[in-house]
């Protein structure tokens, strides 16, 4: 008798270690998911200080580009139901100097996703207004380690976007014509993008989602590019024209290769 | 029989010479020369770094929390010139507080009168920079950084192994460790634990917060900025659409005057991006794009620390504001920023007067900053 009371108890131990050690996730099974942030410039990778066609007569290359996404959630197929994945996060083009880097990319990983059939993915590129405040962020949080150099106090505003580069205006392949830095920030300039993506997770198996930046569609106007000798800077109030339709063309520009 | 014997003998000698070859060089061991310091209580006591309201907590490696007792060792070591090879010369030969930590020198001077090729930073708030130290970055931590002066031939000129016997020979650092680190015997005391305090004391090294520029941000009753350093803030900052942006605030952002990134500010003439005297990051990274490239300095208390640059070539703050109002020299990875700026005389001396206001004494004279021994 005794001897079936400690088998009994010793059943329900493990039972008990067994239900408290699973995963917590209601959903049930759940696997990672790599955004690969890829940039171009039309079709070309992006690589920093490679030169490119910006149109007829200009040339340019590209110094810095970064920005911030941020509430980055999946919204399953057949459903409208959204699962938030990341507040927030740094992307940075900024170090990719070669073909292979730029082709590589800028990784991001989502956790926890649960398995399943998902139709849409959905980015903030910004800082949500929530969170776009002078706060002591830790140095390890995106906005925290990145506050010097993208919260700019004069906005009261993160940076949401850096885009820097020099143009060769005059055909001399001498890039000393202009030198552009567009830093756009600003609550206002926030933009919500939705990219349709066909992914399909199963348990045990990572899922890739590749976000394609063409830079080239942030510069695209109406009547053609946007005249950098004319709008070199983006940095007062006054600009902010320039840098909301630069910004507003970050829906245009993302999209998800295959 | 004769051939056993042969055998044993081999195997005896192989061992014997095996045995030989293990042992210590210097045939004494060394556990005999550790002195016991367990007799000495090891209670540290935790020390909370005081920052000015506008500034984030200090950021403190896991690995390396800050203690009284800590701070109290790395004082002792960063003012002692047991750190250099003829004990002539401290870490504070460099970074002398009333300098904001500098040495008032172009390029720095070692031990032997050699010079180095690179001005001595300040180390005000240098517990915040994390994206590396000296000017090319290629320390990750203070921990890293606090190991190289010691070794380095134009600067201490010493070796660890000679400063660690140093310091277990001394009449005070064994105690000091102890009650620091909790080492059980002074063979313990390693150049990893000298870094580790160094790095402490000089985590405290923060703002006092009564600059001008902070008690008027954090508002300070009665503390006004002159007309001549308001419109210097606007066009540091450029916040007034009357006038110029004077680009600055970019790469000196508050709170720390600095972004702790990298640039290529167009001091140097070059033909091409091989042609950096000195390459800076580039030596670094490897990336030809980072040569001539330095980590932009604090602003904080800039009056003190002429002259300015990487290698101090401008000796006022005049000749600064006068490079970047040339826009200076050009280069593929000069920053975009670094242009012509067109700034009058007037708001030139604006720019300078605000620069002024950031000027910090009392953290000069702050006591627990002094050189102990004195």
């Amino acid at each position: 008798m005794m001897y079936k009371r400690v088998i009994f108890l010793g059943v329900i131990s493990w039972l008990l270690m067994a239900l408290s050690c699973r995963d917590q996730s209601p959903e049930g099974p759940v696997t990672n998911v790599d955004l690969q942030f890829v940039a171009t410039f039309g079709d070309q990778p992006l690589v920093m200080y490679d030169k490119y066609d910006y149109d007829d007569t200009t040339r340019v290359f590209f110094e810095r580009f970064n920005f911030f996404i941020s509430d980055v959630s999946l919204v399953a197929a057949g459903s409208q139901s959204e699962t938030p994945l990341l507040e927030v996060d740094y992307i940075s083009f900024d170090e990719v100097q070669s073909v292979a880097a730029a082709e590589a990319g800028v990784r991001v990983q989502l956790t926890k996703v649960p398995v399943g059939s998902y139709a849409m993915l959905r980015i903030g590129v910004g800082v949500p207004a929530d969170l776009n405040v002078d706060a002591d962020y830790s140095p390890t949080h995106p906005l925290g380690a990145r506050k010097e150099s993208h919260y700019w106090s004069g906005w009261g505003s993160y940076i949401f976007a850096k885009i820097e580069g020099k143009a060769d205006t005059n055909g001399d392949d001498q890039y000393d014509d202009v030198a552009f830095s567009h830093h756009l920030g600003t609550n206002e300039l926030y933009q919500n993008v939705e990219l349709p993506v066909s992914l399909e997770l199963v348990e045990g198996q990572d899922g890739v989602v590749k976000v394609v930046v063409d830079v080239r569609k942030l510069y695209v106007r109406a009547d053609g590019m946007l005249n950098l000798v004319e709008n070199p800077g983006t940095h007062t109030d006054s600009q902010l024209v320039v840098a909301k339709s630069i910004m507003d063309r970050f829906p245009f520009a993302m999209h998800i290769a295959p | 029989m004769k051939r056993h014997v042969v055998g044993w003998l081999s195997i005896v000698f192989v061992g014997v010479m095996l045995i030989w070859g293990c042992r210590k060089p210097s045939g004494v061991d060394p556990s005999d020369e550790c002195e016991p310091l367990t007799h000495i209580d090891y209670e540290p006591t935790p020390k909370e770094v005081v920052v000015p309201p506008n500034f984030p907590p200090m950021p403190v490696p896991p690995d390396n929390p800050i203690t009284e007792e800590g701070v109290a060792l790395g004082r002792y070591l960063f003012y002692d010139p047991i750190l250099s090879s003829d004990s002539t010369m401290s870490c504070a030969s460099c970074h002398m507080p009333e300098l904001s930590f500098t040495d008032g020198l172009a390029v720095s001077e070692g031990v032997t009168g050699e010079q180095g090729t690179r001005s001595a930073m300040s180390l005000l708030n240098v517990g915040y920079f994390l994206n590396g130290l000296f000017w090319d970055g290629r320390s990750p931590d203070l921990e890293d950084q606090a190991l190289q002066p010691v070794e380095n031939p134009v600067e201490l000129h010493e070796s660890w192994p000679r400063v660690e016997e140093k310091l277990r020979r001394h009449s005070l650092y064994p105690e000091l460790f102890r009650k620091a680190f909790g080492i059980e015997n002074t063979c313990e005391i390693t150049k990893e634990l000298t870094a580790k305090a160094i790095a402490q004391f000089e985590r405290i090294l923060v703002s006092s917060g009564q600059s001008k520029y902070d008690r008027r941000v954090n508002g300070v009753p009665g503390v006004f900025f002159t007309e001549s350093e308001l419109r210097g803030f606007d066009m540091f900052f450029d916040i007034s659409p009357e006038l110029p942006d004077a680009e600055c605030g970019h790469c000196h952002n508050v709170p720390f005057f600095t972004t702790n990134d990298y640039f290529n500010n167009g001091i140097e003439a070059v033909s091409d991006l091989n042609g950096f005297p000195d390459k800076g990051r580039g030596d670094v990274t490897g990336s030809i794009f980072d040569n001539g490239k330095f980590r932009a300095p604090t602003l904080r208390n800039i009056t003190l620390t002429a002259p300015y640059m990487h290698d101090g070539r401008f000796q006022t703050l005049e000749e600064v504001l006068d490079h970047y109002n040339s826009g200076g020299h050009y280069a593929d990875n000069r920053d975009p920023l670094i242009r012509p700026l067109s700034l009058t005389e007037e708001q030139k001396q604006d720019i300078i007067n605000f620069l002024k206001t950031l000027e910090d004494i009392p953290f000069t004279q702050n006591p627990e900053f002094q050189n102990p021994w004195e």
